[in-house]
């Protein structure tokens, strides 16, 4: 799944995910579910759900990944996971840096973020990346 | 407007260029006794747009004179006669609109301070004036990079890694258009007009500020972009299908930047007043996309179109230079089209026929939600099957499901913090998406009487075991036949005459295939 991804609202974005998802939905396997004053939230389906019973050995594959990033993640609000997502965009694009070099720049894509908080999504982003890779 | 009056000039020449010399009827009203700096251009959907002298330089050049012969709805006029106007309007459509989104917006009273301090842009005049420059250019030229017949066949015949978009870029950044842009004042920078006119998904490799993200939204946003406003009422209007239409004046004056509830960033929103006005924009789109975007003879002729390209065309594919580009227009596609139809001997033949004497493939299976359900590939099971049973060159499919259908956007609530769209709006989280999969199969002809051959007869008989039904649409395998008992047998009624001789296979003639529709699931069905 070697979906681009561009710096967009709320941080890294991809298009052909995003077309993915609407196909998707489209095919009945997702349905949107939106909470008030949150935006939306995608949710399986009866037919996604029959359609992962298909499937056990590619989910088998996945599932400490999934695991990992649900564990990590799921309990994050929108903005949490806009720093954590553009600290790790910036980690990725370019030359290593500094955690403090990265964090400046993170400030200047996103000028809403705070330097403080940027170096403390930074310092999560390594720390979560050590932890991926041990997997 | 002046006191002294107006004086409307009809006709005037805007430039020599190779192809396209003068624009016709183009009405400019001007004040007496003061130069034409100032210039409107009728339109029925949006009455008057506005230009200044600088700006009709951009409009007289060579790409955006092209648009007047690009189809806005491509081959659509075959089945909605009146839709058949251009891009060329569309455009100043979109920059009429886009300038009128952008003076809303940064008006003053319409910006708060916390969306002042996160764009300072908006509180600097010289970078509001730059910028609505950059906007109504990038409007204009949005669509420059369309090959002939618009969207019909821009996917299958560009090379890789080519769109319309991309050719967009190209033609802003010429070295045609470079002039044109250094000698506006003031000088708009390239990049600036090539990311607002087509956006961040396809301005690969640029960065975007939150601020050119914003009015990327404005021209090709998805939600409320005018580029969709303007194309849903012009389409509108000139199909004669009413489901375009929309309140844009409301929705346009109800639009704000606001901060988006969840990542307090700046984005593009409504005030809660005009959230229906955006609801109606949104189902407008999906109903257009229900009733002509997607029409099922629209898209066939779309299919046969690129059929034809994919023959004509040097190596199957449209050319990406900019000079070929430029002269490539739906009148020379049109004129080879005509040509090859009516000589069997040319390259499309066949397709360009299809569309000339509108012969066009039926609609032998669509997506539907039950089979869907037994089987999310039916489609393509059906298409496989098909094809092995009459043969490749005699089946076609069409895909397309919508890419974008989640529309949420900052709604600013009457004293109260901006919400989520989706939060406040029962029908924006309604609204089904557009997925159209079909598959047609090459229509039978109708069985003409020709003056000298024999008469047309109707009627049902058998042969074997077999039930034959003729009718005025040519013989098929009948469905409904029933024998009649006469004199203590079962005959059929108006049996062929005598020394008729029954094609080999009446199922699969020459030109074509008269099928039962549940054939089509039957494939699938064995299939399962």
């Amino acid at each position: 799944m070697d979906f681009d991804f561009i710096l967009y609202k709320h941080g890294p974005f991809s298009f052909e995910l995003r077309d993915e998802l609407t196909a998707m939905r489209a095919d009945g396997f997702l349905e949107l579910r939106s909470q008030a004053p949150y935006g939306p939230t995608l949710v399986t389906t009866d037919l996604g759900r029959e359609l992962k019973k298909e499937y056990p050995k590619t989910l088998e594959k996945y599932e400490q990944s999934v695991e990992f990033v649900a564990r990590r993640l799921a309990d994050k609000n929108v903005s949490q996971l806009e720093r954590l997502a553009t600290a790790l965009f910036v980690t990725l694009e370019g030359a290593p840096r500094s955690l403090e070099e990265r964090a400046e720049e993170l400030t200047d894509l996103k000028p809403h973020i705070d330097l403080d908080s940027a170096e403390a999504a930074v310092g999560e982003i390594d720390e979560m990346s050590q932890a991926a890779s041990r997997l | 407007m002046s006191d002294i009056g107006f004086m409307r000039v009809s006709k005037y020449r805007v430039a020599s260029l190779a192809g396209f010399c003068t624009i016709e009827r183009l009405n400019v009203i001007c004040t007496v006794g003061m130069s034409k700096n100032a210039h409107e251009i009728r339109d029925p959907i949006h009455i008057f747009i506005r230009c200044d002298s600088a700006e009709r330089d951009v409009l007289d050049s060579r790409p955006i004179q092209r648009l007047r012969h690009i189809h806005q709805l491509a081959l659509s006029y075959l089945v909605y006669p009146g839709a058949s106007h251009k891009r060329f309007e569309h455009s100043l459509g979109v920059m009429e609109l886009a300038d009128r989104v952008f003076d809303v917006v940064t008006r003053q009273d319409n910006v708060v301070d916390t969306i002042r301090d996160q764009l300072p842009e908006i509180t600097n005049p010289d970078k509001v004036r730059y910028w609505r420059r950059v906007v109504r250019m990038a409007a204009l030229c949005h669509d420059v990079g369309h090959l002939p017949f618009s969207h019909a066949a821009e996917k299958e015949l560009l090379p890789d890694g080519w769109s319309h978009e991309r050719l967009t870029r190209e033609i802003i950044a010429s070295e045609e258009m470079r002039k044109i842009w250094e000698g506006l004042t003031p000088a708009v920078r390239i990049d600036d007009i090539a990311k607002i006119a087509v956006g961040p998904k396809e301005a690969k490799g640029m960065k975007f500020s939150t601020w050119e993200t914003i009015l990327s939204e404005i021209v090709v946003g998805d939600a409320f972009g005018v580029d969709r406003m303007d194309y849903l009422l012009r389409d509108s209007h000139h199909s004669g299908v009413a489901y375009g239409r929309f309140d844009h004046f409301r929705l346009i004056d109800t639009m704000r930047l606001l901060q988006n509830p969840v990542s307090e960033e700046p984005a593009l929103g409504v005030e809660v007043g005009g959230i229906q006005s955006a609801e109606a924009l949104l189902w407008a789109r999906y109903l257009m996309y229900s009733q002509v975007y997607f029409h099922a003879v629209r898209r066939v002729y779309d299919i046969h179109l690129q059929d034809f390209l994919a023959q004509w065309l040097p190596g199957g594919k449209f050319s990406t230079g900019i000079k070929d580009h430029l002269e490539m227009t739906d009148n020379e596609v049109m004129s080879a089209l005509l040509n090859a139809a009516r000589d069997p001997k040319s390259s499309g033949h066949d397709p360009a026929r299809r569309i000339v004497n509108r012969e066009h493939f039926r609609v032998f299976y669509e997506r539907n939600p039950d089979d869907l359900k037994r089987n999310p590939e039916a489609a393509k099971i059906i298409f496989e099957a098909a094809k092995a049973k009459f043969g490749k060159e005699n089946v076609r499919r069409d895909q397309y499901t919508q890419r974008s259908g989640i529309f949420d956007f900052p709604v600013q609530l009457k004293g109260g913090p901006a919400v989520s769209s989706l939060s406040v709006s029962e029908p924006l989280r309604a609204i089904p998406l557009v997925a159209v999969d079909r598959i047609y199969i090459i229509r039978k002809r109708k069985a003409k009487q020709r003056s000298g051959s024999e008469p047309i007869w109707k009627g049902f008989w058998s042969e074997g075991r077999r039930k034959y039904e003729r009718t005025s649409k040519g013989i098929s395998i009948a469905r409904t036949a029933r024998p009649t008992k006469l004199n203590g047998q079962l005959v059929w009624r108006n049996a062929p005459p005598e020394g008729h001789v029954l094609p080999a296979s009446v199922a699969r003639s020459s030109d074509g295939f008269r099928l039962h529709p549940l054939q089509a699931r039957s494939f699938l069905f064995r299939a399962s």
